[in-house]
Formats: C-alpha cells, sequence, structure tokens
C-alpha cells in the first residue's frame, strides 16, 4: 500500500514539477536529535553527509489546517483562565522540591558487538507476592570476577543495586504475574540490561481443562476465568547476566 | 463561444482538481507516515529495544485507534489519533504504548507465539503493563509520559464495568499511569508543561478521588496496590 502511493507521489511530482520531497531534504530546525543517532562509524566515515532529519511536527500535519483556519482564536488547548484552573495541590507540594527533568541520551554504537558481561545473583527472594513497590531497591550479588585483557575489572562479592521497575499481577485463565527490575549499579557504575521474570502460568491446563468442564456442565468454563496465574519469583540461586558499557572497559583498557 | 468556455473551463476543472488533490493527499499522507516513522524508531533507538517493529499508517480519519497485530508485530496508527493530537509528545505516548505491547510479542516461547493466547485471555494484566512500560520509553526518548494522561483523556471513553471487558476501567489506567510517573519520575509533574492544559485539567478535575486516594497511600506510606475507581 505504501509502495504504491510512493509510487503515484514520484509519478505525479514529476508531471507536474513538485519536489515532494522538499521537507525532507530541508536543513534541520533543531540539533537536539542529533543525541538520538546511533553512530555508525563505518557508514558516517564513507558516506557524504546527509540531512533526514524531522523537523517541527506541525510542518507535517497539513490536516491541521483546516482546522488552524476554523478554529476561533481562545479555543487553545494550553490556556486556562486563572478563575477555573485546578490545581494538583497535593503533587504540588509535596513534590516541590523537585528539580526539573534533564534529559540525557546514553551513548551507544551498535557497531561494536564485543562486549563484557557480569554474573548476577539476588542475595534473597524477589517475588510479587510480597507487597512492592515501583522504584523499590533490591540488590544482587557479582557470582563471578569479570576479566579482561588478564585484569580483573569486577571483582566477584560485589554488591549490585536494582530498581523494580514494574509489577504486573497476575491475570485471568491462569496468566501470570511478572516483574521488571532494572537500573543496576555497582557503586557508581550503571549496568546495562532489565532482568524480566514470570510467574508459573496455568494457561495451559485451565483452557483444556475449563472446555471439558463447559461441555459436561453448560457455562461452567466461565469460572475457571478466576484462576489466577503464578507469583513471580526470583531465587538467589538463579543467575543473570548484565552488560558492563562498552565506555567502562575501553577506559580500563587505555590505562 | 461561452458554451465552449463553459466546456473547456469545467473540463479543465474536473481533470486539474482532482489531479492536483490526489497529489495533496498522498503528499500528506507520505510525509505523517514519515513522521510516525520517526517517532517510532526515536523510541526503538534510543530505548535500545532489540526487535524489528514497523509502523504504518492508515489514513482513516473516522479512526482514532492504534493497535499492535500479534502475527508481525507491525504498529498500525490511524488518522483519527493524528488529528487529536496537539503535540509530538502525544504522538508518541499512543506509539509508546504500542511499542510495549510489540515487545510482548517477542517473549515466550516459539518466538512469542503463545503470547496472543495470553492476551486474548488476560487482555487487561497487559494493558496496564504496556501503559507503565510506555511511560519508561517516551522518558528514555526525551518524551514528556504526561501526554499519556493528556491523550487517554482525549480518546479513552468510560465505560461502566471493566469486569468482562478487554481493557480496564479509563480512568483506572490514567491513574495507575499517574501514580507511575508520581513514583518515578516526579519531576515530570512538579515541572509540569501541561498544567494548563485543558484535557491535563480536565483528568484533574475527574481524578480527584482518586488522587485522593493515591495520597493517602503515599502518606501512610502504604504498599499496597490501589484499587481506583
Ligand atoms: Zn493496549
Amino acid at each position: 500500500m505504501i509502495n504504491f502511493s510512493v509510487k503515484k507521489l514520484i509519478v505525479f511530482s514529476l508531471l507536474i514539477g513538485i519536489s515532494v520531497n522538499s521537507n525532507c531534504l530541508a536543513e534541520p530546525k533543531s540539533d537536539k536529535i542529533q543525541d538520538f543517532l546511533v553512530t555508525d562509524d563505518f557508514v558516517s566515515k564513507n558516506q557524504s553527509p546527509q540531512n533526514i532529519q524531522p523537523q517541527n511536527i506541525n510542518d507535517f500535519l497539513i490536516t491541521k489546517d483546516f482546522v488552524l483556519k476554523n478554529s476561533t482564536p481562545t479555543l487553545t488547548t494550553s490556556i486556562t483562565p486563572k478563575e477555573i484552573k485546578i490545581h494538583d495541590y497535593f503533587a504540588e507540594q509535596s513534590l516541590k522540591n523537585c528539580k526539573p527533568f534533564v534529559y540525557k541520551q546514553k551513548k551507544y554504537d551498535f557497531q561494536n558487538v564485543n562486549h563484557l558481561f557480569v554474573k548476577v545473583n539476588s542475595t534473597k527472594i524477589i517475588s510479587t507476592k510480597t507487597p512492592m513497590n515501583v522504584g523499590d531497591e533490591v540488590f544482587f550479588v557479582v557470582s563471578k570476577d569479570v576479566n579482561h585483557n588478564g585484569k580483573i575489572i569486577i571483582k566477584q562479592g560485589q554488591i549490585v543495586s536494582a530498581r523494580v521497575e514494574t509489577i504486573s499481577e497476575s491475570g485471568t485463565y491462569g496468566v501470570a504475574a511478572d516483574i521488571i527490575l532494572g537500573n543496576f549499579k555497582i557503586g557508581d557504575l550503571s549496568l546495562e540490561g532489565e532482568i524480566k521474570k514470570e510467574g508459573f502460568t496455568h494457561t495451559y491446563w485451565v483452557i483444556p481443562v475449563s472446555q471439558a468442564a463447559g461441555f459436561f456442565i453448560p457455562f461452567s468454563n466461565h469460572l475457571f476465568r478466576f484462576v489466577h496465574g503464578g507469583h513471580a519469583k526470583i531465587k538467589p540461586k538463579e543467575t543473570f547476566e548484565l552488560q558492563i558499557p562498552d565506555e567502562f572497559w575501553l577506559k580500563q583498557e587505555k590505562i | 463561444m461561452k458554451k465552449f468556455l463553459i466546456t473547456i473551463i469545467s473540463f479543465a476543472l474536473f481533470t486539474i482538481m482532482p489531479a492536483n488533490a490526489m497529489v495533496t493527499d498522498d503528499t500528506q499522507d507520505g510525509h505523517v507516515q514519515n513522521k510516525i516513522n520517526q517517532i517510532g524508531f526515536r523510541i526503538l533507538n534510543s530505548n535500545k529495544i532489540p526487535y524489528r517493529i514497523t509502523f504504518f499508517y492508515n489514513n482513516n480519519a473516522k479512526t482514532i485507534n492504534a493497535y499492535s497485530a500479534f502475527f508481525d508485530r507491525s504498529i498500525t496508527i490511524y488518522k483519527g489519533i493524528i488529528l487529536i493530537a496537539d503535540d509530538e509528545d502525544e504522538i508518541a505516548s499512543v506509539l509508546a504504548h504500542e511499542i510495549s505491547h510489540s515487545v510482548d510479542g517477542y517473549q515466550g516461547i516459539l518466538r512469542g507465539y503463545f503470547q496472543e493466547v495470553k492476551y486474548l485471555l488476560s487482555p487487561k494484566k497487559y494493558e496496564y503493563k504496556a501503559d507503565k512500560r510506555a511511560v519508561d520509553y517516551l522518558v528514555n526518548a526525551g518524551y514528556n509520559p504526561l501526554a499519556i494522561i493528556v491523550m487517554d483523556t482525549k480518546m479513552m471513553s468510560q465505560y461502566r464495568y471493566d469486569v468482562f471487558g478487554t481493557h480496564p476501567l479509563s480512568s483506572r489506567r490514567v491513574m495507575e499511569v499517574y501514580e507511575y510517573i508520581y513514583e518515578k519520575y516526579p519531576s515530570f509533574l512538579a515541572h509540569n508543561k501541561y498544567a494548563d492544559n485543558i484535557y491535563y485539567q480536565n483528568f484533574l478535575l475527574t481524578s480527584e478521588k482518586n488522587r485522593k486516594k493515591l495520597e493517602e497511600k503515599i502518606k501512610t506510606n502504604s504498599k499496597k496496590r490501589l484499587k481506583y475507581d
């Protein structure tokens, strides 16, 4: 479908001499997008620079023209008269010391395929059964020395902190709970990667059994909706692998 | 002569105008498709999502929806979404949610084949999860996660009950997003760019009771999951 419209575009632009690409070739208005570029050294060294950066979204939304031309100036989304403004007093008060969010895109290079990994085990059982909140801190321990060029970079036994990123409770028809841990750190060093764990899924037996039950006792299959899946559990004997950021060991290499 | 002129003019009108209209249409669709790709791939790359996910624009304006297809993990976004979105963050919020579904479509045995069954059986769980992951994805890509609340206020209608539905009650979903942002990325609430936005204002208006519940939870340091109305 898309191929077809591109072809049509080219044919028509040739016919009436409109360069439909003019927007794409224009200078980028913001250099912020540079932060998002995945660096590919080989390509950047061997090719002439190209500007394929997006512009302001409004330039593209031609569909909005009608609305813009026909709306009254008071109909804007971002102005609320003081008299009717609703305040989120609790958030405003409780978060008043919070600094503005500063965005920083991590630099990375997908060309590089040689990475170093660190093996970790949790210090105790982490389970969705115990009440937990997003943001809670949990701990792991390095289970094996990490060597690079004959030197130990990270020692066994070092403590790794992590954060509960999301908890998703078990669902109907035996679908299990799951938990995602992230933000792994050894001291100041941030490790890359996440640990995702899912509980036991009962779905595989719940479905056939509920169908069979429904065959003998009409509508009884619906009762199986209330069978929930298992809790997600991370046991100390399970080993997980996290990645050491490339910049870290490349720096070590120079020393 | 007059008749002849009219014929010529009307001929010109009928032949040139539709052609022009078609060009405009296609150009426009092309631009929107481009923009969607740029937002979508920006989210994928800055979150280091190691799966192939594609984005397709459907120019049906009557549908205000987007979905992630399980068989090929592609994401389709309808024109209706583009029409009601007021900034890039809002479009990104819809894409980030769908990306989370597509990422799920890669998990588990047989390259994620059974994930579809799980989704069908317990859809609400995955909706909450997708909303929360969307918050993370947006923040990591440099977007404002509160855009989810703004967008949901505009596009998600409120059903009476959600016991047998596939999606949780919209009021619950937005509150879970709000709570997640409060706990994990409070700066966005402390310096809220949407504070005056009429849709965000409407969220504040309609979520008063639920926000009171959250306030209680935070003040008492409780770890229990709240059941929002
Ligand atoms: Zn969804």
